[in-house]
């Protein structure tokens, strides 16, 4: 299982993650992801990969 | 011997009332009972009288020294209490590069650290020369902060009296909150800024000086370690006492000494509002009879549920209003966070906005963001929110419950 981790420097809350990846990242009052869990389960690595590339501040890593 | 000390008033707003003089965290208020044990206050512990007293500088191979680690119960004192033995576990040797002695000490209410170093440097030198020695590596850095010229003369004088076959140098760092945690002090020695790198990275940092694991910790850690490896067991509590008290200050004590004992041997005002256990980043507690029986170690105060942090212990009194006081400190944190993340910026500043407005301040970024500071400020803020309660509920009908305040 991979999981998912925001690198905090680069994040500039653009909120692109939640869209891609909703069933594991939902938006604080300022926009930036919260993540409802770190384990990216096998059904969703391609959204997760997806809001990895999507990411316009490439912020967002699956990674093992 | 001076000791070069922050701004006297600690901060705007913290009281110093019944303190005659400026308080001092960073001065030693009587011998120790281990480390400090052969220290008297204002004089520096010379080589020949260090190794007279504790014999010379023993030679240990890796696994003894993390066997001495292990056997004392041995965690890193700056604030975090990650155990030293496993953070030299994940070490290989022969292939680290220098060992790092963090004297930083970013949290503004301890002394400790200094006071190690001005008056026995050369127990805190042999826990690093021990430690690189077993490492295999060459190099010793001493991190301290630029504004202490007399921390850093008094370091290089008992550099130059040692002949470890060890390249041992002090490096003046930045003085800030934040720039003594561990990767905003490895991202300064390789000429960054003196912030926080990320969050939970592992504590030698596998690439983290030259691209060579470096063993990185806190003074006190170093100066425990140089004990254990000679095979003392012994333990102590090393504590800074500021605040609303007449003698403010670095103690070294048995760890059973009830807290109540703490404060009365530094003249703390008996009808406090509040006692911050732990450093700025600590926990609100009201210092009742039997919260003040409880013994005054890491351990005691972790099943209290109580920050220990770097052990330093602020005393609140009423006057000045303690809700002045909550907003100041919660001013002091929010400015001191390194602004790289959303979460800090954005996350402290609704805090103190919502403290000013007399909102409760909620838990919204815990465990996120890019160093420790946010999560801990707002758990500091709302400690002290949740224990001034009343107190602010009389600030938000108009009064103020304590007489003589500013507000």
């Amino acid at each position: 299982m991979s999981s998912v981790t925001i690198d905090w420097r680069r994040c500039r809350g653009h909120g692109v993650c939640s869209a891609a990846l909703e069933e594991l990242v939902t938006l604080d009052e300022w926009g930036y992801p919260v993540l409802t869990g770190q384990e990216v389960p096998d059904h969703l690595h391609a959204a997760a990969r997806m809001a990895q590339w999507t990411c316009p501040a490439a912020a967002l890593r699956v990674g093992r | 011997m001076t000791v070069q000390i922050r701004p006297a008033s600690l901060l705007p707003g913290i009281p110093v009332a019944n303190s005659p003089a400026a308080p001092t965290p960073n001065r030693l208020l009587r011998p120790g009972t281990l480390l400090l044990s052969n220290a008297r206050p204002g004089r520096t512990v010379s080589l020949p009288e260090h190794q007279a007293y504790w014999g010379p500088t023993p030679h240990a191979h890796l696994s003894q020294v993390i066997e001495a680690a292990e056997r004392t119960g041995l965690v890193g004192a700056g604030g975090a209490g990650f155990p030293t033995g496993r953070k030299l576990r994940s070490m290989v040797h022969g292939k680290s590069g220098p060992v790092i002695v963090n004297g930083s000490e970013g949290e503004s209410a301890s002394g400790k650290d200094t006071v190690l170093l001005t008056h026995v440097p050369h127990l805190v030198l042999d826990g690093a020369v021990i430690t690189a020695r077993a490492l295999a590596s060459r190099e010793v850095i001493v991190r301290v902060p630029a504004s202490r010229p007399t921390v850093i003369a008094i370091l290089q004088a008992a550099i130059g009296q040692r002949h470890d076959g060890i390249r041992i140098t002090v490096s003046p760092g930045e003085d800030s909150f934040i720039a003594g945690e561990a990767t905003a002090v490895i991202s300064s020695l390789q000429g960054g800024p003196s912030k926080p790198v990320a969050l939970g990275k592992p504590p030698t940092m596998r690439k983290g000086l030259r691209s060579r694991p470096v063993m990185l910790s806190n003074v006190e850690t170093y100066a425990r370690l140089a004990l254990a490896v000679r095979g003392h067991t012994g333990l102590s509590s090393l504590v800074t006492m500021s605040g609303a008290v007449l003698d403010s200050g670095v103690m070294e004590l048995p760890t059973a000494t009830p807290l109540g004992h703490v404060l009365q041997s530094t003249g703390a005002d008996p009808e406090l509002a509040a006692l911050i256990t732990g450093g700025w980043h600590g926990t609100w507690i009201r210092p009742d009879d039997a919260r003040l029986s409880a013994p005054t170690n890491r351990e005691a105060f972790r099943s209290a549920g109580w920050h220990w942090g770097a052990g330093a212990l602020i005393a609140i009194p009423h006057d000045p209003c303690p809700v002045d006081v909550l907003h100041a400190i919660t001013d002091y944190l929010v400015g001191e966070g390194a602004r790289q993340c959303g979460p800090c910026v954005l996350g402290l500043e609704s805090a103190r906005d919502d403290l000013a407005a007399s909102r409760q301040v909620t838990d919204r970024v815990t465990g996120r963001g890019l160093c420790a500071h946010p999560t801990a400020t707002i758990a500091a803020i709302r400690s002290g929110q949740a224990l001034l309660a009343e107190e602010l509920a009389a600030h938000r009908s108009g009064l103020c419950t304590n007489v003589g305040s500013r507000s």
